[in-house]
């Protein structure tokens, strides 16, 4: 089983616009990326189960120029609302940690 | 197309306030530059900065980069360009930022011209978009109303690249424009000296956050560039900084729903067929995107007051009550709605009242993983109690009145009674301020480019010269 962010440079997640939270897993090799691109792995089942949304609203979009894999979806509440406890969606990326090459 | 027509540039920092190595500016200068630009705003940091028209970046931060830029554009005789100039596009934060510009002028004797464009947008202009139909929802909004107008307490208007045109056109060596589209500050010289739009827009999101494209992170060495009607390259100068295919490629994530597709206000930037290319050890070559003309519109963006907001943070160690949070959160909450018609005269929707738990589910709520487990292993947990009422001295009294609830007044489920509440701070309660939603995030159709924005452009400098001087 390997860990995600282990095979990454970056994983994070950040707002795209106040009303959509994006995950960016870029990964450290261009093999590593086809591996788990290819694994059927990262999908918006998958992702929207561990983030207990609806996977419809989930995106997940192939970007091969920086070996990137980009996951964009609704935010659970507008950034900065009275609701929101973080603002940047800096640390929404951690339910995704538990991603597993098997 | 042709690569003879070339324009160089200079992103000296990722934002106004943020730093960037002295060093290395002067060496961007070297490189006889065309215009040198800077993004100072921002809308990820949340709809208060716009709603209160204030800036992230306080008057020192922001002078200490500002001056280095000013001086050195000034110096070598090429435009400044400065994008949401006072974060947010408030016509307040614009005013302010000038002002600081005219300080430094005064400090250095010199003069200069100023441009300043202003974007916020009074009311009836945006009523009448909307009862036009000219507006519509992004990122799932849906329609603006003339109800979301009225209540907002501000909305600006994102401009693109042809207002910078116009004030470079009217002579301006500084341009001071409120909220712009982050990409157009970089774009406007390169599209007004007939560079073809695909690499331009495509440059512009590219250095957008200046040295964020570099690597390693954190060495602040500015951005420079050139770009033609195939492509435009990217360095870091003067250090040991890198771009890399990957690290300018990753640019198009950032804070981006798609690295492919960008709506600007005149059109769409697609870089699905864009090529990075490794052209020396500290450069990159990009080209292949293509952009695709639309019916020019721009981002309203606008913030409704929700209130004022006090809060309270403490924490809880008790087993029995790190062990049944949601009970005694809940109990406390509920104490508060039973007694605040009597104690303060408050109806329940004159006021909110609630808890982040730090340390259990705060951050992530309903996706907290170890929810699945009981949140097995917590043994403390960070309270922050909050109230948000129409006045801050109501928000106040209900926190307030709330802390000898936390203290001793709530009993959890087969515990004896104890003190629980281990408050952090004194003075405990602290009153936060105004807060703000985003209550606009709509797009507009605009007649032509300049339609809702205001160009004015004054020579400034003598006279505080002279004052300075006798």
């Amino acid at each position: 089983m390997t860990d995600i962010r282990s095979e990454c440079s970056t994983f994070r997640t950040r707002n795209a616009g106040a009303f959509l939270v994006s995950s960016d897993m870029v990964f450290t090799t261009e093999e590593a990326y086809l591996r788990w691109r290819d694994s059927g792995v990262i999908t918006a089942e998958a992702v929207a189960a561990l983030l207990h949304v609806d996977p419809a609203t989930v995106q997940i979009i192939d970007y091969p120029a920086a070996n990137a894999i980009k996951v964009t979806m609704p935010r659970r509440t507008v950034a900065g609302g009275p609701d929101d406890t973080d603002l940047d969606s800096a640390a929404q990326f951690v339910p995704l940690l538990a991603l597993r090459l098997p | 197309m042709s690569t003879e027509n070339r324009v160089r540039f200079v992103a000296p920092a990722a934002v106004m306030g943020g730093g960037f190595s002295t060093k290395s500016f002067r060496a961007a200068l070297l490189t006889k530059p065309d215009f040198i630009a800077c993004d100072a705003g921002s809308t990820d940091w949340g709809p208060y900065y716009l709603g209160a028209a204030t800036t992230w970046a306080g008057y020192r931060q922001t002078r200490r980069d500002l001056e280095r830029m000013v001086v050195g554009a000034l110096d070598i005789g090429v435009p400044l360009l400065i994008g949401s100039a006072g974060f947010t596009g408030s016509d307040a934060g614009l005013t302010w930022f000038r002002g600081v510009v005219e300080d430094i002028l005064a400090t250095h004797g010199r003069t200069a011209r100023i441009a300043t464009i202003r974007t916020e947008q009074p009311k009836d202009w945006v009523l009448g978009k909307v009862r036009s139909g000219q507006t519509w929802g992004l990122d799932g909004r849906p329609d603006l109303t003339e109800a979301d107008v009225d209540r907002a307490a501000r909305i600006v208007a994102m401009m693109g690249p042809e207002p910078y045109a116009e004030a470079l056109d009217a002579g301006a060596q500084i341009v001071l424009a409120g909220r712009s589209s982050d990409a157009a500050i970089y774009a406007a010289v390169p599209l007004l000296r007939g560079i073809a739009p695909g690499p331009a827009w495509h440059m512009g999101k590219t250095v957008e956050c200046g040295y964020a494209i570099e690597e390693p992170i954190g060495a602040g060495e500015c951005i420079v560039g050139e770009i033609d009607d195939e492509g435009f390259t990217v360095r870091p100068v003067g250090g040991r900084s890198r771009c890399t295919v990957r690290s300018v490629a990753a640019q198009m994530l950032y804070e981006n729903a798609t690295p492919y597709l960008l709506r600007e206000p005149p059109g769409t930037l697609d870089t699905s067929a864009a090529r990075y290319i490794q052209v020396d050890e500290q450069t990159v070559r990009v080209v292949g995107a293509t952009f695709t003309p639309e019916p020019y519109s721009v981002r309203l963006e606008g913030v409704e007051q929700l209130g004022h907001r006090s809060m309270c943070l403490f924490g809880v160690r008790d087993p029995a009550v790190v062990r049944n949070v949601g009970d005694y959160t809940a109990a406390i909450t509920d104490l508060v709605h039973r007694t605040a018609q009597d104690r303060y005269g408050l109806d329940r929707s004159e006021y909110t009242f609630g808890f982040r738990r730090y340390g259990y589910d705060a951050v992530l709520g309903d996706a907290e993983p170890n929810a699945a487990n009981g949140y097995a292993g917590c043994y403390e947990i960070g309270l922050v109690a909050e109230a948000v009422a129409a006045d801050q001295e109501i928000a106040h009294e209900i926190v307030s009145g709330a802390m000898p609830f936390f203290m001793h007044g709530v009993r959890v489920p087969g515990v004896a009674n104890s003190a629980n509440g281990a408050l952090a701070y004194a003075p405990s309660v602290v009153d936060v301020g105004p807060v703000f939603n985003w209550s606009v995030w709509h797009a507009a159709a605009l007649d032509h480019p300049m339609e809702p924005f205001t160009l004015e452009v004054t020579d400034s400098g003598a006279v505080r010269q002279e004052m300075v001087r006798s």
